[in-house]
């Protein structure tokens, strides 16, 4: 610019080539045009190439928007899934133990004539006790490891449906491993829990009674 | 052995207190098969209740080989039940689930385990069950399992059986067994007491009472 000031009245035109100009740095490339070239007229010759760069940008920042949103679309998906995890997980754990102890109210009572004659026979309170617990951990051994499998694949297929393949817990991060572990103790250990009182109605099970009813 | 004094047992319920067993006294010894008729509802099941330890009697004292079962804890007592008595009764009481070994070892608690399958095999065959051996109660003909029931009273080799109606499900060729091995167990020294309103049962009894309402009438 400084060279073309001393040519005056030799150069009638300076294109300026591979310039990526935006639309909106012009104003000062003409401010700075007349600082060194009074009176000259910059006009603007490859306004495709700016039309092309200022979709670009635009692009660029409708993407960073878009992905913006998305973040935060997850996140409030990600909050109310969890908010759903906390209500459901108690309520689904209560239903188990429910169900458990029905359950063991019920072979109680289906197995009545056998506990009395076990009991008749000399088989002590606590050996019924541990026929009954022992069934009900079995129970719930087998029920925690279905429970896994059963969760780790739906966790899988719906993570690859919108987040990827990782299975994640939500709230806390489990290995398969450990995971496992806690399907299978927490399961036994609710099926103790649920099965306490029905193994202690068959423990006092009294074998006159059912005798009686013969 | 086996001995009951002044026994009396009542329950109470919605319409009062209904005197079950009143003032009951007789004893029973080895190589003796007392047989207790009458008919039913006069306390034939609670006197045999008393009698296996499953029931303490109102009043009164009962002695079995010695010694008062109620002044027990309930766990000695269910170890006296399990080393001294066999139990027969009119339904059998098999586990469903459980094959005929199974059922008979179910009796084990007072066996060693290393004899109680030497002795379940002998008691197989003893009742001709080895072709049964495997089979549930399901499978089984009403002989078989009575068979099955008395094989598990036999098991832990005990000093008293208490029969409940035995023959009560079973036609007369079955009946007649069961009661021919009753009478070898009393020749061989055992004793039996048995609570019945059959006649035939208590044709092969060394001594009959009688009861009515809850009383020894002779």
């Amino acid at each position: 610019m400084d060279m073309a000031g001393d040519k005056k009245g030799l150069i009638n035109a300076i294109l300026a080539l591979e310039c990526h100009c935006t639309g909106e740095a012009l104003p000062l490339i003409r401010k700075e045009i007349a600082g060194v070239l009074p009176n000259t007229q910059v006009i603007e010759r490859g306004s495709r190439a700016i039309a092309r760069a200022e979709a670009r940008t635009k692009a660029a920042e409708r993407a960073a928007a878009a992905i913006e949103e998305e973040k935060e679309a997850r996140a409030t998906l990600r909050q109310s899934r969890e908010r759903f995890a906390s209500v459901l997980i108690p309520v689904v754990v209560t239903a188990c133990a429910v169900w458990v102890a029905v359950l063991g109210f019920t072979d109680v009572r289906s197995r009545r004539d056998e506990i009395g004659i076990l009991r008749t026979l000399g088989v002590s309170a606590k050996h019924v006790m541990v026929m009954f617990m022992s069934r009900h951990v079995l129970l719930g051994v087998l029920g925690g490891v279905l429970g896994f499998v059963a969760g780790v694949l739906a966790g899988g297929y719906f993570s690859a449906a919108s987040e990827g393949t990782k299975v994640q817990m939500i709230g806390a991060d489990f290995s398969l491993a450990g995971l496992l572990l806690a399907s299978v103790g927490g399961a036994a250990a609710l099926a103790v829990i649920a099965g306490w009182i029905p193994a202690l109605m068959a423990t006092r099970q009294d074998p006159a009674v059912v005798l009686r009813e013969e | 052995m086996l001995e009951f004094k002044n026994v009396g047992r009542s329950f109470d319920g919605t319409q009062g207190t209904v005197e079950a067993l009143s003032n009951v006294s007789f004893s029973v010894e080895p190589g003796e098969l007392l047989a207790v008729r009458g008919p039913s509802g006069c306390g034939k099941t609670t006197l045999l209740l008393i009698a296996g330890g499953l029931l303490s009697p109102s009043s009164g004292q009962m002695i079995l080989d010695g010694r008062d079962p109620y002044e027990m804890s309930p766990e000695s007592r269910n170890r006296l039940r399990a080393e001294n008595i066999g139990f027969v009764f009119q339904q059998f009481h098999l586990i469903p689930y459980l094959t005929v070994r199974q059922n008979i070892q179910v009796a084990s608690v007072a066996v060693p385990a290393n004899e109680a399958a030497e002795r379940t095999q002998e008691l197989i065959s003893h009742f001709g069950l080895d072709d049964r051996a495997d089979h549930v109660p399901a499978k089984l003909s009403t002989g078989e399992r009575q068979r099955t029931a008395l094989a598990r009273a036999l098991l832990n080799r005990p000093k008293v059986i208490l029969a409940d109606e035995p023959t009560g499900n079973l036609d007369e060729g079955n009946a007649k067994t069961v009661l021919g091995y009753l009478s070898q167990y009393v020749t061989d020294g055992g004793c039996v007491l048995l609570v019945t309103h059959d006649v035939r049962a208590a044709e092969h009894a060394t001594r009959t009472l009688q009861m009515s309402k809850g009383r020894l009438i002779a």
